[in-house]
């Protein structure tokens, strides 16, 4: 079971970096935990392709899902000018997702979403 | 390490989002380990632009007497984990040591007379100082990308600029908005004259790799285009390394610099974006505000009296590269890094220091480049440097561009570089 309100703090954390412009604990079809406001506390930028981008996450949870059991870790792909990540939670079919701008510095973001998914493990265990 | 020396050290890390309570949390961390710290090293992330005020008011507070000096970084990394969003410091509380601190100002528009002024106060306080053993730590404010045709910050221009023209916005830059390179060199240069039997380790203040802002701290005061030096004379033994993390390709070319010596006219005499382009078979749509994040990995390399110099490409002009600081050969290669080769570089280093004795401290500077790069990979590094360390004490910042300098060998200042201070047992 996913204990929700320390998890969207954690996400609201990350939420308040400029880059980050929406952040969610996933699995296919389902929004597992959102950050405390919810939709409202993405980044407004996102608003007019997020309906797009959800659509394609589900699809990107078709291969998590597949292939969680057997390791994988990692997924991410390019929307227009949105970049989606997904740190995938070991033998689950959830992932933390996050859309950042594809001009973003990834690599420094990813070093706070790993922060941000080893904190949500801990209280998922 | 003499059984009579005190040594205790500490590395604090606060995730905490205003600056009162990151304060609050590092001074009850630091005191729970150390009594009367020498000096505070401080280092932020640009996450707290706003709270550094109040964080250093609150921390001058809590050490009324202690040297606090440091400045903005991309990130960094230390027993407690790896971050790009935080606040941390490292100090040193020994009988061992003396400490001297200094800032110079206006570090673009006049690198020298900023370098001059910092070391003229680093010296002034070690008047009476008779340690053997010398260590200087440098935070020099790093390279701010201009607006040069006020177009907004950009890094590549793809029309083409006559290069008097180019030279001429750069120096306006300097004067008007005090935006440009760094100028860390030079200023690195001339610190290394005025203080030739230290050694140096040290790095370029930047925020979170967009190069718009950076600052650096001073005891309670918040500066920016500035240097900072914290001095440290001691008899305990010092162990420094330096790895590049790049390879040479086989692939030369004789350059023509522009006005300014920073930016490549020419390669093998022809238009240098195009041969750069061309080299490495990338299509003219790579020429994109992205494209810094790709040449990360190929890194321009000068020699000099034996040492390599990476200079990662800065931006485009036209058909000019844009580097970070100035360019001293008239012959260039294309470098190549990787994951692989920055973890071989990273093992080489921690060899060579475990060769003269086991760390009781130490610091290392890391190109922000390799940790834009490495991304959530740079955990891995971290695992590396915890099992090295053990129980001792280390903190890791990423840095715009590496000083480095020990006594009778060239000052090095440039970029993809590993480079460490160690205080040893």
């Amino acid at each position: 079971m996913i204990m929700s309100d320390p998890i969207a703090s954690v996400l609201d954390d990350l939420l308040k970096l400029d880059d980050i412009l929406a952040c969610m604990v996933a699995r296919q079809n389902m929004i597992s935990v959102m950050p405390t406001d919810g939709t409202d506390s993405f980044k407004p930028e996102i608003n007019k392709i997020w309906d797009i981008i959800h659509r394609a996450m589900d699809d990107v949870f078709t291969v998590i899902r597949e292939y969680s059991q057997a390791g994988l870790s990692e997924m991410e792909f390019r929307l227009q000018d949105y970049d989606a990540l997904f740190f995938v939670f070991p033998d689950t079919e959830n992932a933390l997702v996050s859309i950042i701008p594809a001009m973003a510095n990834k690599g420094l973001l990813e070093v706070e979403m790993e922060n941000a998914r080893r904190d949500i493990l801990k209280f998922m265990n | 390490m003499s059984k009579n020396i005190e040594f205790k050290s500490a590395v604090e890390t606060s995730r905490k989002w205003d600056g009162e309570s990151v304060a609050v949390e590092l001074s009850s961390k630091i005191k729970n380990k150390l009594l009367n710290p020498n000096f505070i090293l401080l280092f932020s992330t640009i996450h707290y632009e706003n709270e550094f005020n109040k964080l250093l008011e609150k921390l001058n507070n809590f050490f009324p007497n202690v040297p606090i000096v440091g400045g903005t970084v991309p990130g960094f990394m230390n027993q407690d984990g790896c971050y790009t969003r935080g606040v941390t410091s490292l100090s040193i509380d020994s009988s061992a040591i003396d400490i001297s601190v200094g800032i110079g100002h206006n570090t673009k528009n006049n690198p020298k007379k900023s370098a001059l002024e910092c070391t003229n106060m680093i010296k002034k306080n070690f008047t009476e100082s008779n340690y053997s053993n010398k260590l200087l730590f440098i935070l020099t404010s790093g390279t701010l990308v201009p607006s040069l045709l006020g177009t907004g910050v950009k890094r590549v221009y793809k029309s083409k600029i006559p290069i008097s023209m180019i030279s001429k916005l750069l120096k306006t830059s300097y004067k008007v908005s005090k935006k440009g390179v760094g100028r860390e060199d030079i200023i690195f240069n001339e610190i290394s004259n005025q203080m030739p039997d230290y050694s140096i380790i040290g790095g370029s203040s930047i925020d979170d790799n967009k190069l718009e802002k950076n600052y650096q701290f001073f005891n309670n005061e918040v500066f920016t285009n500035s240097v900072i030096c914290l001095g440290i004379n001691t008899n305990i033994n010092l162990k420094l390394e330096s790895q590049v993390a790049v390879e040479k390709t086989d692939k030369y070319f004789d350059v023509k610099l522009a006005g300014e010596k920073y930016i490549i006219n020419k390669l093998d005499n022809k238009p240098a974006t195009k041969t750069f382009f061309k080299h490495l078979n990338w299509p003219d749509s790579l020429m994109d505000e992205r494209l810094h994040r790709r040449t990360f990995f190929y890194p321009i390399l000068f020699e000099k009296e034996n040492e390599i110099f990476p200079e990662v490409i800065g931006g485009l002009i036209g058909n000019n590269i844009v580097c970070g600081f100035d360019i001293k050969s008239d012959k260039l290669c294309i470098g190549r890094s990787s994951r692989e080769i920055l973890i071989n570089s990273l093992n080489k280093s921690l060899n060579n220091i475990s060769k003269s004795g086991i760390p009781n401290c130490g610091i290392i500077i890391y190109c922000s480049a390799l940790l834009e790069t490495l991304g959530r990979d740079f955990f891995k590094v971290q695992e590396i440097l915890k099992k090295f360390f053990k129980d001792s004490p280390f903190l890791l910042i990423a840095t715009g561009g590496e000083d480095f300098k020990i006594p009778e060998k060239i000052e090095k200042h440039s970029n993809e570089t590993i480079n460490m201070a160690a205080f040893l047992k």
